[in-house]
């Protein structure tokens, strides 16, 4: 109601400032001439604008131009991407030809930072910017994937290869122990996520990394704050562009499975190690026509498909863009799929003092996953995927009375077809997205401009899954009915922001502030149906289904209010200073806690421009920053202060069994929770030599994230199960970030390299009094792999360490194990404690998921028509848990790797394979340094090379530019990982919160290696 | 333009937009969750006491106790059961738990869940102004849940917290001590006590499956059985020996879904196969069906091959016969085993049997020699051909866990202790046996009476705290590592491990709470 009334006054009184608008009268004439570059060839499209107005042209094919100008006092500017800006004063001339020169000069660079933009040369703080040429160079699936390796401090991880997924996206580490990640503004708009933007709708993507460029975002900014702007339209005629790709994606490592003759050999040999009976499948019985490779059969090669075209234009008050994108990828797992449309408008409109701006995204996206791909108890390879009718099934024992049960035959484990889980199961999310922004601002008196801006996000999100009745379901567990889930979510969030900023130089001082007010209100509620038994397989609504098991239901609102302001202040562009104070008011927490406030300072010296640099030649910029400020993160569940009463915590009654409700208070809250605070640190230096083609800027941080929130759980005396949230936790990053380009010409081959690399140190400082937090499980049989303590990293590995295998009972007996009883063939576990026994005590930390060093390169060559793009990255100092070691190895409820046939006997005494077991007697499945696999990698991560035909050529085809490339992602990869791939994200087994269980891979969806041919028209 | 005009435009744009922002309300920040009933307007009528007491008896049928893990605590650690590998779950069987373990974890976290529940109920429901009988009834019910968890605390644990109010009561719930275990059993009598006068002798129609006056008396009599107070159990026992309670006819009644509630039975764990699954309890649409049978069943039949049962078992059912000279029924009902001998038993030809009626020839062509479990596990029942049909959480046999012929056995216990072989004891020890078809006793020693007790209660979740009581632990167990072949023997024991460790939650949480010996 507020929020919608507030809109409501603020769009009247933008009206009322609107019509106060005054255009200008003058007296003019015309100025022409030609513009060229250094190489003495005319430049096409530069930026022709009479300076102090919006008035202006663009060059012609041949370089040339006509601009009326007012008076002999007027000056014109010429700007052209990639070349240094002038300005020329007119007077009396009627001709002006300009020469710019090239400039890879990122002084001039205008960076996007909070609610406003800065020259670069005035940034005190730590941003990070790429741009749409950065972008635009590879082919992305995901926006967020634009991001990696391009902006030193930022690490970005896909959780596998499954498409649609999204990456995990941190900036200077992790400074809490929950799955919080960065604040996003898209065009004004703030939001959670930008995996509803089609990657080439973006403009700059502008990382805000330490605390002076993004305490103007307070209680939210503590994770990081990533500003996005999306392409506007350029001044001139209708320009549309074409870009369409198409190739095919492909697996790039895979496991060796045994086949059933292998497994058959794998199992025979644990039954006879166990002192079981063999398995008639595997034995006496075994039948070479009944096998199956169900990893062959899940992976395939998978169409890709992009199409973009993009409309776009201006007139002297007009700028428009329209773009519309289509997405289709297909998984290189069977039966996964996603679809991404998008529509984007965005437009300007400018008249004098006055200016709105529009942007508006609409996306629909369809995502058919695999649920079942690679998960723990599946087929065993002596039965086929399909029986003799081509149905789906689990079990090739003949149907007849007296037949064996399928653990008689086959032999012990849960036997699911998960092939055939995925193809008979309708599993589909499909979500409509409108993210849209309208920016109204009014030059109320020379540099003091006011801005209303109004943002929206809105989506409706189905989730809706079908399991048929089928039997290869019931032999998974499942009931033998049909049964139905969806849900259906609507959110919307409300953005109303007002600002005020006043800009003016006087001589030497140079004033910029900002002061602004804003709210943002989010709601989303959602209703779903479980429904079960259906008349048909066929049928599937819930309308027809006999029974509705359940109706899940949820209605989450939140408000924060906030003001802030900014003071930037420079003197004769030497020093910089700049303050931001922002102070949030929050629903999420309590009255009394609710308010924060978040400041931060930071200052600047370009000695550079100091009088006594000026004999040096050598150093073209030389700038020393350094800042210091609090952020916060309101990292708290909606309603997570409230005590509430469980409303299901039921009881079966009655002759006729039924089920009675039962209330009781499940939870436990801590109605005095607050957000976290991080203090950051930050001390940068920037650097341009060489004329600016070399350009390198480091940064130091210390990121102290303390009143980290981590959930103690309250002795299980009281009666609540769920660990309550407290702020006692601290979180120390220390790191390094370093990123240099150099950019030159020589003869007709243009180059630019750069490089980055980020170290970080991450140390859980403290936990109050919170126990550690032990996660990381990696099988269904509750084995955990990380603990989270003070002093080591935020999920590190935990757990035995292996030194071997013994050779000998004696030997075995000799160890003592307290968890197991092992016996020659069994793992030797260190002692580590050296008390004479293997038992809890011995376990330590054996490894680290998150990587300490994270680096990557990019090499761009230009020669004559031909343009070659390739970026390198590479991480180290990092363990990933190979989980499918368990499976493959020990785990009974499945298929071995074919390498379990390596495995430790008296006459492969050399093997580093336990000895084949299904009973374990020595606890060999126990968490170890067996599961760990280094998970240091460097990689050709993106490849494009591209020929842009001749305009000669082109010209003939009445088309304005053309262009075609070949695109390609993961080329190589030089890893030990031994998985599918060392991408792995974040396992999602067991527990709330995903970031316990870093590096951790169950055999996560497999990265994909993608070749793309494409074409880029422009008319 | 003028100064004037700057200095007007200017003011007018400043108020507009204070007043803009002045108006935003601070209301807007205090949301509040429409999801919920709050703590606060609760415990006002009689439906708020139902809804209170069915929450408090909810945990029973949470995962982590009686539908599956509470098995792991209680059969998983005796004698008879001999669990398969090893595991983070199963390593209290073998004395291999540590303070970490899911088993210690998990089942302590549930019998704790009861009793909050209950304790909010006892402080609570007093005060509502509601019919008095309903209103006794229900604080009797909350009574007997608590004295019965409380019951499993010290057989599991011994050094537990003793709390008897709503946890918001305590000033500083994070500083208390563990009690000594005779408080908790005093607490236990009291309670039981109270829990006989509250509540009544039956329960009809929809209530059905509540705590009875004979449930408190029965356990009462347990509780004191447990502490060797002989002459106060025989009484407790004797109060319920009326003709309230009778044996049912066939032993194997006692164990199927066809016949839940019985005659015989004192309480049971109310359980449902309506199709619902999903892991977890108090939350919408969960399943309340159990899932431990899977933990229990013949190898081969479900996804966990659990555990085999000892041989000894077997021998000790076989060394005996009926009036008929045939095998003890029981035998056929408790266990799966490779052999042809029948029995005839209420007209029924009883013989070695499992799931879709398989033979143990048909179950193991491969020439399969263990023994397996077969009680509970309910194939007959319904068009069911294994109690794992619906899945996890699936079936919805009640778990019996108090009944008339264990009533019948403790006391002949109780009066043995007294004064011997009587014929007060004979004469209920041998209407156990007469069910069956066993041949009277003339005279009973104690190992009578403890054979009985095992092939009466075998996986009854009774057995190991038989033996823990009688101090048997050591010499049945742990000088017995072939019990527990099957995963890691007993070398993990350590003098103290009859007990479950704390868990280290409660340990970490807690600086005044001392771990059990020997952990």
């Amino acid at each position: 109601m507020i929020l919608e009334r507030l809109t409501k006054t603020s769009l009247i009184a933008l009206m009322l400032l609107s019509i106060a608008t005054v255009g200008l009268q003058a007296q003019s004439r015309t100025v022409s001439g030609t513009v060229i570059g250094g190489d003495d060839l005319p430049l096409i499209g530069v930026n022709v604008l009479l300076v102090g107005t919006n008035s202006g042209t663009v060059t012609d094919i041949d370089g040339t131009y006509t601009i009326e100008v007012p008076d002999n006092s007027a000056a014109i500017s010429f700007s052209y991407t990639g070349y240094q800006n002038q300005e020329i004063a007119v007077a009396e001339r009627s001709t002006i030809d300009v020469v710019l020169m090239e400039s890879s000069n990122l002084l001039d660079e205008v960076v996007v930072v909070g609610y406003s933009t800065q020259r670069r040369s005035d940034l005190t703080g730590a941003v990070g910017q790429i741009n749409s040429e950065d972008i635009d160079k590879y082919t992305f699936s995901d926006a967020s994937l634009a991001l990696q390796g391009r902006v030193a401090g930022v690490s970005v991880q896909a959780q596998g290869g499954a498409p649609g997924a999204d990456a995990v996206v941190a900036i200077r580490g992790t400074g809490t122990l929950s799955d919080a990640g960065p604040l996003y503004v898209i065009d004004g708009m703030l939001t959670g996520s930008m995996s509803s933007l089609n990657p080439s709708d973006i403009a700059t993507i502008s990382v805000l990394k330490d605390a002076s460029a993004s305490a103007i975002y307070g209680s939210r900014a503590a994770n990081g704050v990533i500003i996005i702007t999306t392409k506007k339209g350029a001044r001139g005629e209708v320009k549309v562009e074409l870009d369409a790709s198409a190739g095919t994606q492909s697996v790039i490592n895979t496991y060796d499975w045994a086949d059933a003759r292998q497994y058959a050999d794998i199992v025979n040999r644990a039954d006879d190690n166990d002192g079981v009976p063999r398995s008639p499948a595997n034995d006496s019985e075994f039948n070479p026509n009944f096998t199956s490779d169900l990893y062959g059969e899940s992976l395939r090669n998978a169409p890709i498909i992009n199409t973009n075209l993009r409309f776009s234009g201006g007139s002297e008050n007009l700028l428009y863009s329209l773009s519309l994108n289509y997405f289709d990828q297909e998984g290189i797992v069977q039966f996964s799929d996603f679809k991404r449309m998008t529509a984007r408008a965005n437009t300007t409109f400018t008249k004098g003092r006055f200016r709105l701006e529009n942007t508006l995204g609409v996306t629909r996206t369809i995502n058919n996953p695999n649920p079942y791909f690679n998960k723990e108890r599946n087929l065993l390879p002596t039965i086929r995927l399909k029986d003799d009718t081509g149905e789906w099934s689990t079990s090739d024992i003949p149907n007849v009375p007296g037949a064996p049960t399928l653990g008689s035959f086959y032999g012990q484990g849960t036997i699911r077809n998960e092939l055939g889980m995925a193809a008979l199961e309708d599993r589909t999310v499909t979500r409509n997205t409108l993210l849209a922004n309208i920016g109204a601002s009014y030059e109320i008196i020379e540099g003091l401009v006011y801005k209303l801006n109004l943002g929206a996000e809105l989506f409706d999100n189905n989730n809706y899954q079908f399991t048929p009745a089928h039997p290869v379901f019931v032999a998974a567990g499942n009931n033998d009915f049909a049964d139905l889930r969806e849900t259906n979510t609507r959110y919307l969030s409300q953005l109303i922001e007002h600002t005020l900023n006043f800009k003016r130089i006087m001589g030497a001082h140079s004033f910029d502030f900002l002061a602004g007010y804003t709210a943002q209100k989010t709601n989303s509620r959602t209703l779903g149906v479980e429904a079960r038994r259906f008349p048909t397989n066929s049928i599937r609504i819930a309308s027809a289904a006999e029974e509705i098991s359940n109706t899940p239901a949820q209605d989450l609102t939140s408000v924060i209010q906030s003001a802030f302001g900014r003071i930037s202040y420079t003197f004769d562009e030497r020093y910089l200073f700049t303050a931001t104070l922002r102070r949030d008011g929050s629903s999420l927490f309590k009255d009394g806690l609710r308010w924060g406030t978040f400041p931060s300072m930071a200052i600047g010296w370009n000695i550079s421009n100091e009088d006594f640099m000026s004999g040096i030649n050598g150093i073209t910029n030389l700038k020393l920053r350094a800042s210091y400020g609090e952020i916060g993160s309101n990292n708290v569940g909606i309603y997570t202060t409230d005590p509430q009463l469980n409303l299901f915590s039921e009881y079966i009654f009655g002759t006729s069994p039924g089920r009675v409700p039962g209330y009781s208070i499940t939870n436990g809250v801590n109605p005095n929770i607050t957000w976290e605070t991080t203090k950051t640190t930050n001390v940068g230096v920037e650097f341009s030599s060489m004329n600016n083609r070399l350009n390198v800027t480091m940064d130091y941080f210390i990121k102290k994230s303390e009143d980290v929130l981590v959930g103690l759980r309250l002795p299980l005396y009281t009666g609540f199960g769920n660990p309550i949230p407290f702020n006692t936790a601290s979180v120390d990053n220390i790191g390094f970030e370093f990123l240099a380009s150099f950019a030159d010409r020589v003869g007709e081959l243009d180059f630019n390299v750069s490089a980055n690399f980020t170290v970080v140190n991450n140390e859980v400082t403290a936990l109050g009094d919170a126990t550690p937090i032990i996660q990381g499980s990696f099988t269904s049989n509750n084995i955990n792999s990380t603990k989270t303590d003070v002093g080591q990293p935020i999920s590190s590995f935990f757990g035995y360490i292996v030194e071997g295998i013994y050779q000998t009972d004696d030997e075995a007996a000799a160890a003592n194990d307290q968890a197991g009883n092992p016996q020659a063939g069994d793992f030797k576990f260190k002692d580590v404690d050296g008390d004479g026994d293997v038992d809890g005590d011995d376990r330590t930390y054996i490894g680290n998921p998150t990587p300490n060093l994270e680096y990557a390169f990019n090499v761009g060559l230009g020669y004559k028509g031909f343009d070659i793009n390739l970026f390198f990255n590479g991480v180290s100092g990092n363990e990933i848990l190979n989980g499918t070691k368990y499976r493959g190895y020990f785990d009974f409820n499945g298929n071995y790797l074919a390498d379990a046939l390596n495995a430790w006997t008296p006459t492969n005494s050399g093997s580093d394979i336990p000895r084949n077991t299904q009973v374990d007697p020595g606890f060999n499945r126990r968490m170890s340094t067996f599961y760990l696999e280094n998970g240091a990698y460097f990689r050709l991560r993106n490849a494009q090379i591209g020929y842009t035909i001749p305009e000669s050529v082109v010209e003939k085809a009445r088309i304005g530019s053309a262009r075609i490339y070949l695109s390609a992602t993961n080329i190589f990869t030089i890893t030990e990982y031994t998985g599918y791939y060392p991408e792995v994200g974040r396992n999602s087994r067991g527990g709330s919160r995903r970031i316990f269980n870093s590096g951790v891979d169950e055999g996560a969806y497999p990265v994909p290696r993608d070749m793309r041919i494409g074409l880029q028209v422009t008319f | 333009m003028t100064n004037a005009k700057i200095i007007l435009r200017s003011i007018l744009t400043c108020s507009a937009i204070l007043l803009l922002t002045v108006r935003c309300s601070k209301d807007d920040l205090n949301q509040i969750n429409p999801n919920a009933v709050t703590p606060s307007s609760f415990w006002k009528t009689a439906s708020d006491a139902r809804k209170g007491i069915n929450g408090a008896y909810s945990p029973f049928t949470n995962i982590w106790y009686y539908t599956r893990f509470e098995i792991f605590a209680s059969d998983y650690r005796d004698d008879v059961v001999n669990g398969f590998n090893t595991s983070e779950r199963t390593a209290v069987g073998y004395f291999s738990g540590t303070s970490e373990s899911n088993a210690t974890f998990w089942v302590w976290s549930a019998i704790y869940q009861c009793i909050s529940r209950s304790n909010e109920v006892i402080a609570n429901v007093p005060n509502i102004d509601m019919d008095e009988g309903l209103r006794d009834n229900i604080v009797g019910e909350a009574h007997f849940i608590r004295a019965f968890n409380y019951f499993n605390l010290l057989n599991n644990w011994l050094n537990v917290p003793l709390i008897t109010t709503p946890i918001t009561d305590i000033e500083e719930p994070n500083l208390i001590n563990q009690a000594d275990p005779a408080e908790v059993w005093a607490q236990i009598e009291s309670d039981l006590t109270m829990a006989q006068n509250l509540l009544p002798d039956t329960w009809a129609g929809q209530d059905l499956g509540r705590a009875t006056s004979g449930a408190a008396s029965g356990l009462l009599g347990k509780a004191l059985l447990y502490q060797n107070k002989f002459s106060e159990a025989k009484a407790a026992f004797a109060k319920i020996m009326d003709g309230r309670y009778m044996l049912m006819e066939d032993y194997a009644h006692n164990f199927t879904e066809e016949f839940e509630n019985n005659a015989e039975s004192l309480f049971e764990i109310q359980l449902i196969s309506d199709g619902n699954g999903a892991w977890g309890a108090d939350a919408p649409g969960r399943g309340k069906g159990s899932a431990y049978q899977p933990d229990i069943a013949p190898a081969g039949f479900t996804n966990q091959n659990g555990m085999r049962i000892n041989q000894w078992l077997l021998d000790l059912f076989m060394d005996e016969k009926t009036i008929n000279d045939q095998v003890d029924p029981r035998t056929f009902t408790t266990l799966f085993f490779d052999s042809d001998v029948t029995t005839e038993y209420r007209g029924k030809t009883l013989a070695s049997r499992t799931y879709e009626g398989k033979t143990y020839a048909e179950a193991f062509p491969n020439g399969n020699t263990f023994i397996f479990a077969n009680k509970w596990l309910d194939w007959e029942f319904n068009g069911h051909t294994g109690s794992q049909d619906g899945g996890w959480h699936g079936a919805g046999n009640n778990l019996r866990m108090l009944r008339y012929a264990d009533i019948l056995l403790m006391f002949a216990e109780a009066e043995f202790m007294l004064n011997g072989s009587s014929s007060e004891a004979l004469d209920a020890i041998n209407e156990v046996r007469a069910r069956v078809d066993m041949p009277a006793f003339s005279s009973i020693t104690m190992q009578d009476i403890e054979d009985e007790r095992i092939k009466e209660l075998t996986l009854e979740r009774t057995r190991y705290f038989d033996i823990l009581r009688w101090g048997k632990v050591v010499e049945r167990l742990v000088n017995n590592p072939d019990l527990k072949s099957e995963s890691a023997g007993t070398s993990a024991y350590k003098p103290g491990r009859e007990y479950i460790a704390i868990p280290q939650n409660e340990i970490d949480g807690n600086p005044n709470f001392k771990q059990n010996e020997g952990y």
